[in-house]
């Protein structure tokens, strides 16, 4: 199962989500955004190093904090020398070997955003309640459908109340999540534990539960189809 | 049945090549370059369709020639490449085959490449001028001692090299920075030193982030000192 996580736009939550919901679904993470990384790097070969051929895609895989991750290099020159095709190759191979795939995308519609939703399964879009952030939305959701990768559901990210997610449903063509806004997020990231190991207990972690069961039923109800 | 005719010209130690395919029933071609590698055309960073490494597949119409442009490091041989198969095209096939579904080469195509461009990169030079303009012995109190400078240096200029001849990503490139460092000999004692580098310099970081814990951590008690002298 490889699943994308992306968004018409950046700075709505997106490494958050595609960490958090790798965690509670036991996959590994990987940071598809070649030119601006996010999620933390360790030592050892990132996906630069495997998209130039230089590292295979399991060995690049780190298990050595609580979610594993495939994290991506920094330096322009590693995302120069990277071939962006090649991922589509890498993120099966990591499938075959561990099961449960998360892409971190990069947000926007050039092909770097265009290719690990080609590589996936099925999508995620992630959201936030504004005007620009539901255009992206709407403008990544056109992306997906022309790729022709399912759209299994829409993270409506740091949600305080009220949000029209009937409307936002109806928008995007499917189900929506909401995730509240809440400190536990930050502290969670800041302690570089997700957030169902930081606080199980709390509402935050039972909505990534509950996005994760989501995005789960949509994939076993598509692979029948 | 379909016949090949060329052009070759060379400029600057590089050879063009001018393919031109001609018809008398719509067949798909397939057509292998002899000269090696094949630069082959490119749009936003990727083989146009049809290509695959040395060879293109294509299709060529009765009524229409199938041109083929493509580039070599190779000198010029005659001939530059070889009709391999041939087979007539049922019905209404699309001449790349691939235009119902999306490939991540097509993507990049289409959406355009996302990779930084090349003179956003640092050369292996800017690097290494880099390192040299870091202030000097006396420049401020987070100086280092000149032994470790020049140690930084040397492990900078290394890593230099080596990013250079990784990110070679044609095999001219290649060619040329291996010929830069010496022989592939000397290329292998590279990639030992920057093992041997890395290990040191991790060592390093460790011994100096306990050294300065315990600088933080101990007070000389000078002025006590002072009075009981």
């Amino acid at each position: 199962m490889i699943l994308a996580v992306t968004a018409g736009k950046g700075g709505v939550g997106k490494s958050t989500i595609a960490y958090n919901l790798g965690a509670e679904l036991d996959a590994v993470v990987v940071d598809g955004d070649l030119s601006m990384a996010d999620l933390p790097a360790g030592y050892g070969p990132d996906l630069h190093d495997v998209l130039a051929g230089r590292a295979h895609p399991i060995e690049a895989v780190d298990e050595s904090g609580p979610v594993r991750l495939l994290p991506c290099g920094r330096s322009l020159a590693g995302a120069r020398a990277a071939d962006p095709t090649a991922l589509v190759e890498t993120v099966e191979t990591v499938a075959r070997e561990y099961g449960r795939v998360v892409i971190d995308s990069p947000a926007g519609l050039c092909s770097d955003a265009g290719v690990p939703i080609l590589a996936a399964d099925a999508c995620l879009l992630v959201a936030r309640p504004t005007r620009p952030a539901l255009a992206g939305a709407v403008r990544t959701r056109e992306l997906a459908r022309a790729v022709g990768t399912p759209l299994s559901r829409v993270a409506l990210n740091r949600v305080d109340s009220g949000a029209d997610t009937d409307r936002i449903a109806s928008l995007l063509g499917a189900p929506v999540v909401t995730i509240p806004d809440s400190p536990l997020v930050a502290h969670a990231q800041t302690s570089r534990q997700p957030v169902r190991s930081h606080a199980p207990a709390s509402a935050v972690a039972t909505r990534f539960e509950k996005l994760a069961t989501g995005v789960r039923r949509a994939l076993t109800t598509g692979s029948r189809s | 049945m379909a016949t090949l005719d060329w052009q070759l010209s060379r400029t600057d130690g590089v050879t063009l090549v001018e393919l031109q395919v001609t018809s008398d029933a719509t067949e798909q071609v397939r057509i292998d370059s002899t000269l090696t590698p094949v630069w082959p055309p490119r749009q936003q960073g990727v083989p146009l369709a049809g290509w695959d490494d040395g060879s293109f597949e294509g299709v060529v119409r009765e009524d229409e020639r199938l041109v083929i442009g493509y580039a070599s490091p190779a000198d010029p041989t005659e001939p530059p490449a070889e009709l391999v198969s041939e087979e007539s095209v049922p019905g209404e096939q699309t001449p790349d085959g691939d235009d119902e579904s999306v490939t991540a080469r097509t993507l990049v195509r289409t959406l355009g490449e996302a990779t930084p461009p090349r003179d956003a990169v640092p050369t292996g030079e800017g690097q290494a001028n880099h390192a040299t303009h870091r202030p000097g012995p006396d420049a401020s109190p987070t100086a280092r001692p000149a032994p470790v400078d020049e140690w930084l240096d040397a492990v900078t200029d290394r890593l230099s090299t080596a990013e250079e001849l990784a990110s070679a990503s044609t095999v001219a490139d290649a060619r040329e920075t291996v010929e830069d460092v010496g022989t592939m000999a000397n290329v292998q004692q590279l990639a030992a030193e920057i093992e041997r580098d890395e290990e040191r310099l991790r060592a390093v970081v460790e011994r100096s982030q306990r050294l300065a814990d315990r600088a933080k951590s101990v007070t000389v008690p000078v002025e006590t000192l002072a009075r009981v002298r």
